[in-house]
């Protein structure tokens, strides 16, 4: 612990100046945001003042300056005892290799992590938030910055001897793996899977920075931890040719075991007549492969009080009565449904040769449906207003009144899946149209690991509710004194579902 | 006697070439062991083995009582370890620096430190970066002695130093580290010879002798024979004369393994109407010359051979 404590206080005296270069940083951040609360402008782009939007440009730039500093930082402090080559001083001194790591984390434990914290803190007070209620996201966030900021680039500092060769590293490293994501999304497509298969590489990419990082202060191996690091692009696609789709959906998404009834039953939409809602079709270019995109309405019902679905996923398969079969992989498939929500659609790709193959014959279509199933939390409802409201557990709103929309910010990420609804009137004056029950979904179900967010809060606005007769889009107005209900969702479970619709006709009227 | 540095077919390979191959070597606790050799000879990579730098190929070294591969952190309490090639913390003051390390060293000996600040008449508050090489190597000289390491390794030292920053260096040496083990390289023969106890040779990576300076200096003369006639050189020398050569009536070479009462006995016998004998002891200069001229011609490598290791 000596030891550590005595090469931290070198660090520290040996780079003061970048120590307060990032102070400045973080200083002149903060500085501004007090400003730009003060003026309630932080979005101020859109403002006609040209100094206010200077002064955005500049909170913007600091804010892309401040990793810049972490990067110059983490460079410093891992090469002032540099683990390549074999002249450095240290390595014939009695360094203990934990007490040089360790003193290293705390380095960047104190001066990165830590007057970030400090910064982000001071912000989300001066917001109106209340920095200690806010601590354990807070915590995440830093935890989020750590993993995707100042691991990988201490893991490429320890492979490398001075700031140029790691900044030459880092861009080559971006490069290979952008082009491992491309080769992935040319190999497996546009998937759930890899929606899943991110957490999966996340947690392979850390597991890399890791074992590099204390292969190099323990051992010094740097060819070994360059392949180790070299070997993640290469990983990715792997991961992307070989990832068991089908297992990992019903790992993530089991299938309702028989007997068991599943949270939501599919069927076939009819029309009032009885007869199948007419599907429709578009088409669709990726990776230099054209598709068709058919859109299949279906019936949802089923659905408890209080809860709800959200859709993630979905499998098309496509029988024709030769015994010839064409299957999608899991396909991404975005839309909440609440239990008044009984009409739905799907839209799935089908590579164009495959359509031509199916179009003129009647098909079997199965579609399975992966969702994560919902559960209302307990509703708060506040008078809309013109002044700064605070709503528990989601953030802090406004009403604008020029544009009649809410303006709402939610502390570090985005706040979690949350239906906002109101009695909404869709003409002007205020009051003069039809009252109807609007609302708009907010959030994500998985808010706290969204990514690492700079900025101590998120921002977003509602500018239109969906309305009761679910027509949307259109601009409502609220007026102030308007109760408005926030209710937060929380995810119960993941299942799966599924549709068969026998004697289907591949659609043939192409839309726009 | 006790080895503070052993090493057991030391060998290390790169690529094809063979850096280091299966040396063989003791150094006595307390010597001053001096590893010469031309440049390329390996030396620099026998010692960055003995160091743990870089790791053998094959074989084995302890070195005071540790197997190399093992040698990190507390072990090098005890060990001070100078390179020219070697980086120092360049932004640091000399001052600065010496603090930075008194700290990782439970012996560190402040009345030393202070003694070799002034023998070697170290500026304290300047940065090393703005040090000549002389300083630099003085400053670097300074924070491996002041701990009192009972074994100091010293590649190239005095490399590119001018005569008067040497002899600084190896009389703080000498003088501050009487107890010491010392282990250092150089190509300079001239400048080790004065004050080394040990010698080794160390030429394409393989150790051609290693012992003590005075049985060194003991056991090679250059032999003159002055013969009544020119007489060719006679054939079938022993393997021990090193670089035989005659002019007119005078015929001279280097004997390897001398002894005053044998060897004037055999040269006496082999040539029986020679006029005059002499028997010069060699500097260590020349006798390295003539070690590596024989090494490098294939007929004289032998008698060398026959001669290794015997320390």
């Amino acid at each position: 612990m000596n030891q550590t404590l005595h090469i931290f206080a070198k660090d520290t005296r040996r780079f003061l100046p970048e120590i307060l270069v990032l102070l400045a940083l973080l200083a002149g951040q903060f500085g501004i945001h007090t400003y730009l609360c003060a003026t309630d402008a932080r979005n101020a782009f859109s403002n006609p003042d040209g100094s206010m939007q200077l002064i955005t440009v500049i909170f913007f730039l600091l804010t892309f300056l401040i990793p810049v500093g972490w990067w110059l930082l983490s460079s410093r402090v891992v090469h002032e005892e540099r683990l390549v080559g074999d002249t450095q001083f240290w390595i014939t001194r009695p360094y203990a290799w934990k007490s040089l790591l360790a003193a290293k984390l705390l380095f960047l434990a104190a001066f990165v992590d830590l007057t970030f914290l400090v910064v982000q803190c001071s912000m989300l007070a001066e917001e109106g938030f209340s920095p200690l209620a806010e601590m354990p996201k807070l915590l995440v966030n830093l935890l989020l910055i750590t993993c995707l900021y100042l691991l990988p680039l201490t893991a490429i500092a320890a492979i490398t001897s001075n700031f140029a060769r790691m900044t030459l590293t880092l861009l080559g490293a971006l490069l290979a793996f952008g082009v491992a994501v491309a080769i992935a999304a040319l190999i497996y497509g546009p998937t759930i899977s890899a929606h899943i298969g991110n957490r999966i590489l996340f947690a392979l990419a850390m597991a890399i920075c890791i074992a590099v990082v204390v292969i190099q202060y323990a051992r010094r191996k740097v060819w070994l931890s360059r392949i180790l690091l070299i070997s993640f692009p290469v990983l990715v696609c792997v991961i992307a040719w070989i990832a068991p789709d089908q297992r990992l959906m019903n790992r993530i998404y089991p299938v309702a075991a028989a007997g068991m009834a599943a949270s939501v039953h599919l069927s076939e939409s009819l029309d009032a007549d009885g007869a199948p809602t007419p599907t429709a079709i578009g088409t669709m270019t990726l990776n230099g492969n054209e598709y068709r995109i058919i859109s299949v309405p279906f019936h949802l019902s089923d659905l408890a009080q209080g809860e709800g679905i959200v859709t993630e996923g979905m499998r098309s398969t496509v029988e024709a009565p030769d015994g010839s079969r064409w299957s999608s992989p899991w396909q991404p498939l975005s839309g909440t449904y609440l239990p008044g929500d009984t009409e739905a659609s799907v839209n799935f790709d089908i590579p164009v040769a495959i359509y031509e193959k199916y179009k003129s014959i009647p098909v079997t279509l199965h579609l399975d449906l992966a969702y994560s199933r919902i559960q209302a939390g307990k509703s708060t409802t506040v008078p809309l207003s013109t002044e700064k409201f605070s709503v528990p557990g989601f953030g802090i709103c406004s009403l604008r009144e020029e544009n009649g929309a809410l303006n709402c910010r939610s502390a570090v990420h985005r706040p979690p899946l949350t239906l906002i609804s109101a009695n909404v009137s869709g003409h002007p004056p205020v009051g003069a149209g039809k009252v109807e029950v609007g609302s708009y979904w907010v959030g994500s179900l998985e808010s706290d690991f969204s990514g690492a967010n700079i900025l101590p809060s998120s921002d977003f606005t509602v500018t239109s509710f969906h309305g009761a007769d679910n027509v949307g889009g259109a601009l409502r107005f609220l007026p102030p004194g308007t109760p408005i209900t926030f209710t937060p969702y929380q995810q119960a479970s993941r299942a799966q579902s599924s549709v068969t619709l026998t004697n289907f006709h591949l659609p043939t009227q192409q839309q726009q | 006697m006790n080895s503070t540095i052993h090493t057991e077919n030391l060998s290390k390979r790169f690529g094809h070439t063979d850096a280091v191959d299966g040396v063989n070597l003791a150094v006595p606790e307390g010597a001053i062991y001096a590893l010469v050799g031309p440049n390329g000879a390996g030396k620099t990579t026998l010692i960055k083995m003995l160091m743990n730098i870089i790791r053998p190929t094959a074989g084995s070294a302890q070195v005071l009582d540790i197997d190399s591969r093992r040698l990190t952190g507390k072990a090098f309490n005890r060990i001070g370890y100078v390179s020219e090639n070697q980086e120092l913390p360049e932004g640091m003051t000399v001052g600065g620096m010496l603090d930075y390390f008194r700290a990782f060293y439970p012996t560190w000996d402040c009345a030393l430190e202070s003694q070799l600040v002034r023998q070697f008449d170290l500026p304290l508050a300047r940065r090393l970066k703005h040090l000549s090489r002389g300083m630099k190597m003085k400053a670097a000289f300074a924070s491996s002695l002041a701990y009192r390491p009972s074994l100091i390794v010293l590649d190239e030292p005095f490399s590119g130093l001018d005569p008067l920053v040497r002899d600084e260096l190896i009389e703080g040496l000498i003088e501050l580290a009487p107890e010491t083990t010392i282990f250092l390289s150089s190509h300079d023969l001239a400048e080790i010879e004065s004050f080394s106890s040990h010698v080794g040779y160390l030429e394409d990576g393989r150790l051609l002798f290693s012992e003590e300076m005075s049985v060194l200096s003991d056991r090679f003369r250059e032999v003159t024979v002055t013969l009544a006639i020119p007489a060719p050189l006679p054939a079938e020398l022993p393997a021990s004369w090193l670089q035989p050569q005659t002019e007119d009536c005078v015929l001279r070479f280097v004997h390897s393994d001398y002894n005053e009462a044998a060897s004037a006995r055999e040269v006496a016998e082999r040539f029986p109407s020679a006029r005059n004998i002499s028997y010069d002891p060699m500097s260590l200069r020349a006798i390295f010359l003539a070690i590596a001229k024989s090494h490098r011609g294939s007929a004289a490598s032998q008698p060398v051979t026959a001669q290794e290791v015997k320390a």
